[in-house]
């Protein structure tokens, strides 16, 4: 088991110090962040969003930032044809979890920029920062889980790219309705306990999604490679 | 050792690459996969590392003892043209890589053998296609694998290159270990103790 764990964030740190060398995906991320959050609050000439539709521009952004980023590590070793080394030292679920904090990376990287920034520039304020903060992480996970599964089904796919995004949005679909839902009322004045429910709704995503991870990606890893 | 194949065929959807292919390859001996370009060499070295399937017949891997294993990933070494390694990281930094991937000892004298020593931290980007050859066999052996298959890895070498791979070939026979050599290089064909001929 231990071993196991090495291997796994053997990948996380040669993604990272990959993704530190190339900026492949963390830039792409992080200026879609911005330059939509900056878009909005001057498209709002300063008028303040409120809750709810803060709540909907907050995850929209975080959607869609991390549809622009989170296939890129399964992708580019397709594309740099390094898959086959990969595959050839360790097991497929080693790769899949590997990837997946990866991900987690990218995603805790996202929210360190977009908070602050929606906080400046969107002018979002709740009286519980902490609950928000962790609601946002959970949340976020949940996202980056959905990502990671369908980039690992699709990085083999010819016309990867469009194909990530389609299959991406209904899969995440729930997640964003939970987190909205639960964002709004965190803004407007409830405590994330008042939110179990959601709560609960994200981190049984999170299992579920990475369960199905676990098993299918030995499957699509091989099948793909026939 | 041995590898047992039995009545293989493998299918890209109606196009037969091959077909009916039984063979036995032993430990310590150098095997050479030969045939004309697209007589499916790399396919089948694929199928016998376990990295693709074949569409018909079976294979098996048995050992001393005739107990059939399946190879772990430790106990295979494998160099060829549609492999890479990562361009962005150096030599070294690769190696240790996947030896920690493995769970394997790195042997460090295999570097200096390789004659990349000098430049084994520069990225990998900086190298000549030569030079790339030889890190990719680098790859295929720094661990010490009990079964060593090799595609065309005399390919964009130069004389000392070839020598490497030469003394690659020796070492892995001198150890008892499997060799199965996918090639129509004259040359790399000699040093074979089999030919399975797949034209």
């Amino acid at each position: 088991m231990f071993a196991w764990i090495k291997q796994v964030f053997s990948i996380l740190e040669k993604d990272i110090r990959s993704e530190f060398r190339q900026k492949y995906a963390i830039s792409g991320i992080l200026m879609f962040a911005f330059v939509v959050v900056i878009a909005v609050s001057f498209a709002l000439s300063g008028i303040k969003p409120g809750p709810r539709f803060g709540a909907i521009l907050f995850w929209i952004t975080v959607l869609f930032a991390d549809l622009a980023g989170f296939a890129h590590s399964f992708i580019k070793e397709e594309e740099e044809q390094t898959a086959l080394a990969l595959k050839l030292c360790t097991e497929p679920a080693v790769i899949f979890w590997g990837k997946m904090l990866f991900n987690v990376f990218l995603a805790t990287v996202l929210l360190v920029t977009i908070i602050p920034l929606s906080i400046i520039f969107l002018g979002l304020v709740t009286d519980h920062w902490l609950d928000f903060i962790l609601f946002a992480f959970f949340a976020s996970l949940a996202m980056t889980v959905g990502t990671t599964l369908i980039a690992a089904i699709t990085a083999k796919a010819s016309g990867r790219g469009p194909l990530f995004t389609i299959l991406s949005f209904p899969v995440l679909l729930p997640v964003l309705i939970v987190a909205i839902k639960a964002t709004y009322a965190i803004l407007s004045g409830n405590t994330l306990m008042e939110q179990l429910n959601e709560l609960i709704t994200v981190i049984s995503y999170i299992m579920l999604k990475g369960a199905i991870g676990h098993l299918l990606f030995e499957q699509v890893w091989q099948d793909a490679s026939k | 050792m041995q590898l047992i194949v039995e009545k293989i065929a493998k299918l890209y959807g109606e196009r037969i690459v091959f077909s009916n292919l039984s063979f036995t390859l032993e430990s310590g001996k150098i095997v050479i996969l030969a045939g004309k370009n697209g007589s499916g060499k790399s396919t089948l070295l694929k199928i016998l590392a376990g990295i693709t399937r074949p569409t018909v017949g079976d294979l098996s891997y048995q050992d001393d003892n005739g107990q059939k294993f399946i190879p772990q990933n430790k106990q295979i070494g494998f160099c060829s043209p549609y492999l890479n390694l990562y361009l962005h990281f150096s030599l070294e930094e690769n190696i240790r890589f996947f030896n920690k991937l493995r769970g394997t000892e790195y042997q460090p004298d295999w570097l200096e053998r390789s004659g990349l020593k000098d430049r084994s931290y520069d990225l990998l980007k900086n190298y000549s296609s030569g030079m790339l050859q030889r890190a990719k066999l680098l790859f295929a052996v720094t661990h010490s694998p009990e079964i060593l298959f090799l595609d065309e890895p005399g390919s964009n070498l130069d004389d000392s290159g070839r020598e490497f791979v030469a003394e690659i070939v020796k070492r892995q026979k001198e150890r008892n270990g499997m060799i199965i050599i996918a090639t129509n290089d004259n040359v790399e064909m000699e040093m074979g103790d089999q030919i399975v001929r797949l034209d």
